[in-house]
Order: C-alpha cells, then structure tokens, then sequence
C-alpha cells in the first residue's frame, strides 16, 4: 500500500520527539524547525531517517531552506520523490 | 539544586579540568572560557552585585567542587562553604583571587560599559556561559537543572567498548605527522576578531548556499578557514589537516539544563588538495559530516571521553611529553551558531557587542570561533604570538575576507 502523506509526517514527528528534542518541547507537523531549535545537524539527522526508512535520497536540488523549514514541507518533498520512483 | 548534590562528573568534564590542571601546572591561565557583552550606557558596579548576589542559583553554582579521589570517577558536589559570584571593575580586578568556578569584570569604556564573565570550562560549555548570562539579565528563570541527569545506558558493553576503540583509532591514527609550525616551546595567547557587517553577512550566507552548503554553513566556514590558513600560515608547510569540530549533545529546544559539557565531536581529515577552491572544499567537508553522522562518529567519541573519567593526570601530562606535544589536531574551530538569540538588552541597556571567547590550552594553541549575533558574523582566532607573527595573522584576515564575502 502507497504511504500517505500523512503516514510520512507522522514517522517524521516521531522520530524528531523521540531522537532530536527533549521531553516537553511542543512540536507538530507545522512547527517552524530552527525556531524550536533544531541545528543543520538535526536535519542531517533527519534525512539520514528519511533515506532508511523510506528508501529515497533527497536531492540536491530539493535541499533548499524552504523544504527543510517544517517537517509538513520535508513530508511533502518525500511523497514526491516516492511517486516519481 | 539539592542541598546534597552528589553528581557523577562526565567525560567531557573530566578532559576540561585535565586540561586545566595541566595548563596551571604550566602557565599561569587556566582553562577558562569568557563572553563579553558590552551596552550602550553606564552599568553600575553596585547595581550589577546587587543582582549577582541575590541570585542563590549563580552563588551555589560558583560554590561546587570536584571530588577527585583516585579509582574513583570524581563527583560534583556542594561547596562547604557559599562563595557569591565575584563582581569587580576594571583594573580592580587585577588584584582581586575570586574562589569560585565564576566570575565577572566590570568595565567602563565611556560612554559604553562591557561586562565580562568568566566561567570554568569544567562547569559550563558555549550554551552554559550563555544561560549564565540569561541568569544575569532575568532572561532565564531558576530553578535550572544544575546537571543533565544521565539516562541508564541501554547500549551493550561490549558495543561500548567497540565505539571507544573506534574513536581512539580515529582520533589517533590521523595525528597529524605536520604540526612543526604551531608547536612554539612558549605560549603567548593573543586573540584577532574578524568582524563582518550585516550587508557582508547576507552576502556570505548567500556564498555559502552558493558553494552548496545546504545543509550546514559550517561547512562551508570550515572550508573557507582552511583555505586562507593554507594560503598563508601553512603556505608551505604540511599536507593535511585534521580536526575536532564539537557538536552538541543536549536534546533540542531544552533549555533547561545549563551546566557541564554536553558535547562529542565530528573530525575531519582535509587535504591540502581538496582546498582548491570553495565549493570543493564545502563538498568534501560535507560529505564527511554526513557519513560521520551516518556512522554515529559522535556517539564513538562519547564513549571514548566516559573513559576519560578514569584519566590521572600524569598520563595526560605524559601525552603532553610525546613529540607532538600533546597536539592531535592541527586547529580547533567550532562554529557556535547565534550567540544570546534575541537577547537585544542586558541589564535594560542596549546590547551593541557580544563576543565569544573561547579559552586556547590545547597544543597547537589555534583556536577558531565562528559566532553570530545581531546579524552580524565575526570569526574570533585565538592563537599562540610565539608561533604566528602578526603578519602572517594580518594575511589570514585578509584572505578569510576575500574568501568568504567575494
């Protein structure tokens, strides 16, 4: 079965609560990821996740700020890349 | 913080007050790390020790003590007696011993005043220096948690041991074979500040996505260090260099535990032929950080200073003895991203300087900062004047600037 964009932002979240921030810090799908203090190193972290457990590497070309800001925008650029697989 | 605190130092810790003790034993600085911040306006010296000393937070931080016994991993714990936070004014200080772990210097550089705190490397990293500061200003609110409590670790010993060798091959199979031109018999700390404007900063935020630093600046400001250092200091003089970049450990949008270090590093070997030119250089850097970050290099790291714990010092004073001197790198460089975010006042004045100073004990003595604050990047160098003339310091400058803003 296709994984949901939704199945996509909930495994994001998921991972971003239990692996990157502490305890309490209050986070969705929407949240602005540098305000709530999560460094170029946490993202790094997060499309090392992607590539594992999705099996897509994000290109270049989708590496700009606007699509690494929220974890919505990083669900987004995976469900594109896996339909176009 | 309890009235009995009894808490297992860290790794981290541990390599920092190593560190001290060995420079103590050697020079007359320790290993002490300072942020400057400096207002528009007069602060008084009995306004500011006014609100040092009513904090009871600052007093018991700057009230603890390292238990050191030998077999045993040292502890931090209660001072037996409360020592409030030394607070003294330029040149007063020269003759003030503060006890303590803290302390703070007041200057008056009419019409402006600049307070400098300094703080033990053992108690507080980059982040704690800053909460300090927040402390200060009534930004951040006590209770702080003195110390992150340390989570039971689920990782099997022999996993454990595996990371702890594997940080050791790396850290010392990469010794850099080329330290002879930083390795000076005398240490003169000097400190050069490297200031960008914020029209040059947007410029050179904009040359860092340029040169495909997507994903980290960092790398791209790494790049661009070792290409002017290759070009001037290093022209002619080794092949390679290797360094400790510190990363930090805390859990993200915490800011809540202040005290002690909370980092493991990511270490990056550079050729000289990989610093052609920018985005080369960004590419490669990168490209190691992802794969270090893949390889959890940070969590190997960690494990590795744990041992530290155990560490006496006459075999660290030893290692110092060896033929690199004690040098596994050939510089240090952290970039320490925004400095006070969104601190615009300090004690109702408005902030116009921040600097961040890192302390400079470990051979080679060549320390980088990169630091932003109030949208502007400044690189601050600290550096060993026996070693680098001011000429050759003059040409890194010079070269840094054309590299990162052109």
């Amino acid at each position: 079965m296709a994984l949901s964009k939704e199945n996509i932002s909930d495994s994001l979240v998921n991972f971003v609560r239990t692996n990157i921030l502490a305890q309490g810090v209050a986070f969705d799908i929407s949240s602005n990821l540098s305000k709530t203090g999560v460094d170029s190193y946490s993202v790094i972290e997060i499309i090392l996740f992607i590539e594992r457990q999705f099996g897509v590497v994000i290109p270049d070309t989708m590496l700009i700020p606007a699509n690494l800001s929220t974890i919505d925008a990083m669900s987004e650029c995976v469900f594109q890349l896996l339909n176009n697989k | 913080m309890e009235a009995a605190l009894s808490h297992k130092i860290s790794g981290a810790d541990k390599f920092q007050l190593l560190l001290d003790r060995h420079i103590r034993l050697n020079q007359s600085t320790g290993n002490i790390i300072q942020l400057n911040i400096e207002v528009k306006g007069r602060i008084e010296l009995e306004e500011l020790r006014k609100i040092v000393s009513a904090n009871s937070f600052l007093t018991q931080l700057n009230s603890l003590k390292v238990t050191d016994k030998s077999l045993s991993i040292p502890r931090w714990i209660n001072g037996e007696e409360q020592n409030p936070v030394s607070v003294t004014e330029f040149p007063d200080y020269a003759n003030n011993d503060p006890e303590g772990l803290i302390s703070i210097v007041l200057f008056q550089d009419e019409p402006n005043s600049e307070v400098f705190i300094f703080v033990h490397h053992v108690l507080a990293d980059n982040i704690g220096i800053q909460q300090i500061a927040g402390l200060i200003n009534g930004t951040i609110k006590p209770p702080l948690l003195p110390f992150a409590e340390e989570g039971k670790d689920t990782t099997p010993f022999i996993q454990q041991l595996i990371h702890t060798l594997k940080a050791t091959l790396l850290v010392f199979k990469k010794t850099p074979k080329r330290m002879a031109k930083l390795v000076a018999d005398e240490v003169k700390t000097n400190t050069n500040i490297i200031d960008f404007e914020e029209e040059e900063t947007q410029q050179i935020e904009e040359n860092a996505a340029k040169n495909g630093a997507r994903l980290s600046r960092s790398a791209f400001y790494l790049a661009a260090v070792s290409m002017a250092l290759k070009q001037t200091i290093f022209e002619g003089n080794g092949d390679s260099f290797f360094l400790p970049v510190p990363q930090n450990q805390r859990l993200r949008g915490n800011d809540q535990v202040a005290m002690g270090n909370h980092i493991s590093f990511l270490f990056y070997t550079i050729p000289f032929n990989k610093l052609n030119n920018l985005s080369e250089a960004t590419a490669f850097i990168t490209a190691q950080m992802v794969e270090q970050i893949k390889n959890q290099s940070p969590k190997s790291y960690s494990y590795l200073l744990k041992t530290f714990r155990f560490l006496p010092l006459w075999l660290y004073d030893f290692f110092f003895k060896m033929p690199t001197k004690g040098a596994v790198c050939s510089f240090l460089f952290s970039d320490v991203g925004e400095t006070l975010p969104g601190m615009k006042t300090f004690m109702g004045k408005e902030i116009v300087e921040v600097l961040n100073l890192p302390p400079n004990p470990s051979p080679p003595h060549l320390t980088f900062v990169m630091m932003k604050h109030a949208g502007r990047l400044k690189l601050i160098m600290t550096y060993n004047s026996k070693a680098i003339s001011e000429d050759e310091k003059s040409k890194f400058g010079a070269a840094l600037r054309t590299l990162l803003t052109k």
